[in-house]
């Protein structure tokens, strides 16, 4: 029968969860791939969540004075404006009825 | 007596490069022709304005050192420019940013006296003989910078004037910031009459001129100049000394508001020993009458001007 020394065992056992834990780098990659299935499970479920709900349902009324579809409802609609210049138009000044006065020279600019 | 009626105008003033353009039309014509004549000074603005972010001059200075492509009135601009800076002998420069930016007009507060040797670097970076134009293409130096200050304002109210007409106005007037006042007129009004301020006090007006069809370009200081150590220092520059320019103030009159605010402000810039060579070149070239108030007072004036003695 063989005999092995308690502090052989000790020292054995020693070096095994010091290659294991003694590495920093190891312990945090463990920590990380445990939240990554954490968070990938997280976002499945709030996917699965949204894609289970109904689509809103708008009902729309026809005019028939104006032969046009409404719709009652709050909705959003993309308008593709073209090239307007919206600098002229924000804060736009009154037009006011002046006489043919004499108008004021300055160096001011 | 009968009294009579004076004619009517709308008119609406809007704050178009960082000043008060006022543009004034016969009450016949409609609101709507007004707003559009806006949207004209507008675009140039946002087109070629230096300060304005995707602009041609703007693009220009980013591009500095490389050719940059721009469009004919761009090339038409920098080609009369420079016409009128190589006869004012280099002290009208619109590569003037660097003397400009060294004597702090775009900042706060901290103004203090240019070094001689900060004048003398900032001064070899301002030179238009630099700006190379070929075709519809132009380069600055790589450290140059194109300021439009003097320029754009007077050149929009040109195109201004000229969609009002091609709508049928022929009797208007445009006051951008009171240093560009352009007009049109007809038989039914054949002048607008315009205030000059005095060129040291600002609050005192003389009366007596009258424009026809006309641009009438004011340069000065009195609004615009810094405090250093007590003493007033204005922002139009001689590019040659880099100094403040030495005169109170000067005005013209052309037919052309972008001529007439060019020449307006080379005028300024020309220091009284070259002067009258200067304005004999430049009349060979260029139809326009002016004044001239020097730092010693001294009045140079043509005709229509002879009011101001």
């Amino acid at each position: 029968m063989i005999k092995i020394k308690t502090e052989y065992i000790a020292l054995y056992v020693l070096g095994i969860l010091l290659l294991l834990f003694g590495q920093r780098s190891f312990w945090e990659s463990l920590l990380k791939e445990a939240d990554d299935k954490k968070e990938a499970l997280k976002l499945r479920k709030e996917a699965e969540e949204a894609f289970s709900q109904k689509f809103e349902v708008q009902k729309l009324e026809y005019d028939s004075v104006k032969r046009i579809w409404k719709n009652n409802a709050l909705y959003f609609q993309t308008i593709h404006t073209g090239s307007i210049n919206f600098k002229a138009l924000k804060n736009k000044p009154k037009t006011v009825v002046e006489t043919n006065d004499d108008e004021n020279a300055s160096e001011s600019s | 007596m009968l009294q009579k009626v004076p004619k009517q105008y709308l008119a609406q003033t809007r704050n178009i490069f960082h000043c008060n353009c006022k543009i004034k039309i016969p009450i016949e014509f409609s609101e709507e022709l007004l707003e559009r004549a806006f949207e004209v000074l507008e675009e140039i603005d946002l087109k070629y304005n230096s300060y304005v972010s995707g602009s041609y001059f703007s693009c220009i200075n980013e591009n500095r050192g490389n050719w940059t492509p721009i469009d004919q009135d761009c090339v038409e601009m920098i080609r009369m420019i420079k016409k009128v800076s190589l006869i004012t002998k280099g002290h009208y420069d619109i590569t003037c940013m660097p003397l400009l930016q060294l004597w702090g007009f775009y900042k706060e507060n901290n103004h203090s006296l240019p070094k001689k040797d900060e004048l003398a670097t900032a001064l070899e970076k301002v030179n238009f003989r630099s700006i190379a134009i070929e075709g519809l293409n132009v380069k600055i130096g790589a450290e140059q910078e194109i300021i439009t200050g003097s320029f754009i304002k007077a050149f929009a109210v040109d195109k201004t004037i000229a969609f009002l007409k091609s709508h049928g106005v022929a009797d208007a007037i445009i006051n951008a910031g009171g240093s560009t006042i352009s007009s049109l007129n007809d038989a039914s009004h054949t002048a607008w009459k315009i205030n000059i301020p005095d060129a040291l006090s600002k609050d005192v007006f003389k009366t007596g001129l009258q424009i026809n069809s006309q641009t009438f370009s004011l340069s000065g200081s009195i609004d615009n100049n810094l405090l250093i150590d007590g003493k007033k220092y204005g922002h139009i520059l001689d590019c040659i000394t880099g100094y403040p320019a030495e005169n109170l103030q000067t005005g013209v009159l052309t037919k052309s508001a972008f001529l007439g605010d060019v020449l307006s402000t080379a005028l300024f810039t020309v220091p009284a020993t070259i002067r009258d060579e200067v304005i004999a070149e430049l009349k060979q070239h260029f139809d326009f009458d002016y004044f001239i108030i020097d730092n010693d007072h001294k009045k140079i004036v043509t005709e229509c001007f002879q009011y101001l003695r």
